[in-house]
């Protein structure tokens, strides 16, 4: 049976045979996708998962076991992402105005894709295209919970925001993601500014 | 959370290369035994500089206890105890009051400086077992 992040880590701290080595190879796939969708170079996404555990092994005594290990290795692969694009100064903000505001309220309040244009994100390079057109928050937001499996709690904890902040990310990511869909992304849509240097 | 949503992002994941892990744990073993050699040679020089030091403060302080006369007192305890049961108390200040302190203080922190530097820098030879292929 599969040990638990939490008794790997014991094991980690005791010095036992091969723990670490276990850990590594458990969240290098995990880690690899996230740094990859959010910095887009391959090379960049090997560099970064390699820091974010070089930065584990030095840090693991101060893991609070009481907090998800999971939220917690992707904290430090999240700050250790956004320190990269910070330097390179390609992040994108998302600047919400009140027209903004205005036109998310007259869609309708339910965030979710209709089948019919959820089929389209089936083609990795539409979803990565799609993907790459989202604030990096909305990015983190939607590959944490949907493809790593975290809660907007966990979320919330990662990218160090309330979890009604990250709810409501969420629901504008997928809003943006189904007016995206719906409607090729150009300059003047809405919803969204693009700050410069967007990956 | 929506399940198509999530089967779509699952299939999105893509295989990182093949010995991404092993270089990984390779790196992270280079910088932890290079970290382990700084500390090493650091705790040894400190234990060595301690080893020397303990030589002339232990000098001085043996002459300071004979000239502080704590031999002559100390020596009483052995040879006339029944004389000082009496007067245990004053002997006891006289014997205290006797020991150099600064130099016995001195002393006895280079000994512990000395122990914890040795132990640290014996710690420091273990093997890294945790990432065992590369340690």
């Amino acid at each position: 049976m599969d040990k638990t992040d939490a008794q790997l880590v014991n094991e980690i701290l005791l010095d036992t045979q091969g723990s670490f080595e276990e850990l590594v190879t458990r969240y290098t796939k995990p880690l690899y996708n996230f740094t990859l969708r959010l910095t887009g170079s391959v090379q960049t996404a090997e560099d970064l998962v390699q820091e974010t555990f070089i930065k584990v092994w030095k840090n693991l005594t101060r893991y609070d076991p009481q907090q998800s290990f999971r939220a917690w290795i992707f904290t430090i692969a999240r700050n250790t992402t956004t320190d990269y694009l910070r330097k390179k100064k390609t992040i994108p903000f998302s600047v919400l105005s009140k027209d903004e505001h205005l036109f998310e309220e007259t869609l309708s309040d339910d965030a979710t894709i209709p089948d019919e244009t959820l089929a389209q994100l089936e083609d990795t390079a539409s979803l990565e295209k799609l993907l790459a057109t989202l604030p990096i928050d909305y990015q983190m937001v939607l590959l944490l919970h949907y493809q790593e499996g975290l809660t907007f709690e966990e979320i919330g904890d990662v990218v160090d925001k309330p979890p009604n902040t990250v709810k409501s990310w969420h629901r504008r990511a997928i809003l943006e993601l189904r007016t995206n869909l719906t409607r090729p992304p150009d300059g003047d849509h809405p919803l969204h500014y693009r700050g410069e240097g967007h990956i | 959370m929506d399940p198509k949503l999530t089967k779509i992002f699952c299939d999105f994941q893509v295989e990182p290369r093949q010995y991404l892990c092993a270089d990984i744990c390779h790196v992270i073993v280079l910088r932890e035994k290079r970290s382990r050699h700084i500390k090493f040679f650091g705790y040894t020089i400190i234990a060595i500089t301690a080893l020397i030091a303990i030589v002339p403060t232990s000098i001085s302080l043996v002459h300071q206890l004979g000239q502080s006369g704590f031999g002559q007192y100390a020596s009483l305890v052995v040879s006339d105890a029944g004389a000082l049961t009496g007067y245990w108390k004053q002997f006891a200040v006289t014997l205290a009051e006797s020991i150099p302190g600064v130099s016995l203080a001195l002393v006895l922190g280079i000994i512990l400086i000395l122990g914890w530097s040795a132990r640290n820098a014996i710690q420091q030879t273990k093997p890294l077992s945790t990432i065992r292929r590369y340690a």
